[in-house]
């Protein structure tokens, strides 16, 4: 049995984006920009094409994880949940690390950099995802005993989930679902560059990861959000959308004094050794002086 | 995307049957050719409904709400809009310039460096620098500008 649950959903994606832009049109013309939505859609196309290729080699690393651990769960029902949970767990840790080392942010950044926050935002995945490692923080789930197909259909369900919630059309959901789940609103605060919102609410679909671990803030009303990143692309370039991060690892390694070129792939995005640019952590700090 | 032969009748074997059914290339380029086409026509469909348009800023406040992001950060003392509101010239209390810049319908704070080009002519102010590109920024206006514009634009 051939399943693939992201390509089976592509269909939904669709129907659903054309059901927003719709809405936007009547309440909210600013939530879509045409060429945006182009860019997006052509990321969301380009990682998909490169999963295709590479998908081939994460299976295989999962299946040597697999083989060579002493434990095996099989396919019985309750690994399921287990492994959806612990998968979930596993994307959090994945993706508190893409917003702190910056070599994982070179490849997850595309997945912020529009300034626009809806449907087709979501699609903006990844094409260099397999050079960041992303595949590395799925390895102990295979260590540990589950099929590596399981905890494949196991992402693949979670990548869907977090289609929704990339949308301004939804204000609040009943409360028990935003205390445990990822919802519009805690999303919308984790692609907001206000600067008390930065590297906050990193959940793939429960909150409660971010909650447990100190990185969890609500939204707030009356704090309008501006998406996108720090320091705005100011363009709809594909190709600068995709590579822009990793071409300015590339200049700042040759310009660094030899002690520090390491410093600049493994230190979080804005480090410098010479304080002239800022990390999130500095925007932070400068904003709350202001607001003091 | 990963083809995934997942056996959900239970596999007893450690040895799993997952490895992925081979890439197969006519089948990749024709979801690329299909997914291209439904790509396309979502754009034209967002483009007929109105989603190419120039962004608006209502007022300054709104205006140093976005200069306020700033990368390295900007604390405008002096705003002044284009006359329909598409792009902001904006001055700190050091005296440094910064723009808000059109892109799409939202707007890119930049602080314009030490070589910007700010030239002012009868009825638009002309800023071009390193930090917005290649195509200058372009603000219109009726009445003159006040004296801050005028000093900044006379500096360089
Ligand atoms: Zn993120
Ligand atoms: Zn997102």
């Amino acid at each position: 049995m051939s399943f693939d649950p992201v390509t089976l959903a592509i269909p939904l994606f669709i129907i659903l984006i054309v059901v927003e832009l719709l809405w936007a049109h009547k309440r909210r013309p600013q939530a879509y920009e045409s060429r945006d939505t182009a860019t997006s859609l052509a990321i969301g196309l380009g990682s998909t094409m490169i999963g295709a290729l590479t998908g081939g080699a994460v299976l295989a690393m999962l299946v040597w994880a697999h083989n060579v651990s002493p434990f095996s769960i099989g396919w019985v029902w309750w690994a399921w949940p287990l492994c959806f949970a612990l998968d979930d767990f596993a994307y959090y840790l994945f993706h508190r690390s893409a917003h702190r080392v910056r070599w994982f942010w070179a490849s997850h950044v595309n997945h912020h950099s529009s300034q626009h926050y809806n449907l087709s935002t979501a699609l903006r995945q990844s094409w260099t995802g397999f050079i960041a490692l992303s595949f590395v923080f799925r390895l102990p789930l295979a260590f540990a005993g589950f099929e590596p197909a399981m905890i494949l259909a196991c992402g693949g369900i979670n990548l869907i989930y977090q289609f929704w919630i990339h949308t301004e059309s939804v204000g609040r959901m009943p409360r028990w679902f935003e205390a445990v789940m990822n919802t519009p609103s805690h999303h919308r605060v984790h692609h907001a560059v206000n600067p008390r919102y930065l590297d906050k609410n990193y959940a793939g679909v429960f909150i409660v990861w971010d909650k447990m671990f100190g990185t969890f803030v609500p939204e707030d009303d009356e704090d309008q959000i501006r998406y996108g990143i720090v320091n705005q692309l100011g363009t709809f370039n594909l190709i600068t959308s995709v590579f822009h991060e990793w071409i300015a690892i590339a200049k700042d390694l040759w310009h660094a004094p030899w002690r520090h070129k390491l410093d600049y792939l493994w230190r979080e995005p804005g480090w410098t050794h010479d304080g002239s640019r800022e990390t999130s952590d500095m925007i932070r700090a400068r904003w709350d002086r202001r607001e003091s | 995307m990963t083809r995934l032969a997942l056996g959900f009748g239970g596999n007893p074997t450690k040895h799993i049957s997952g490895a992925p059914e081979g890439t197969n290339m006519d089948d990749l380029v024709l979801k690329f050719g299909g997914s291209l086409i439904a790509i396309s026509a979502l754009v034209v469909f967002a483009h007929f409904l109105g989603f190419t348009r120039h962004g608006k800023l209502s007022s300054k406040g709104e205006a140093a709400h976005c200069l306020r992001l700033a990368a390295g950060g900007f604390e405008p003392v002096h705003v002044f809009l284009d006359r329909e509101g598409e792009a902001a010239l904006a001055q700190d209390a050091s005296g440094r310039g910064a723009v808000l810049a059109p892109h799409g319908n939202q707007f890119v704070a930049r602080i314009l460096s030490a070589g910007a080009k700010l030239s002012l002519e009868k009825d638009r102010l002309q800023i071009s620098d390193q930090s917005i590109g290649l195509r200058p920024i372009v603000l219109r206006f009726d009445n003159m500008p006040p004296d801050w514009v005028s000093a900044l634009a006379d500096a360089r």
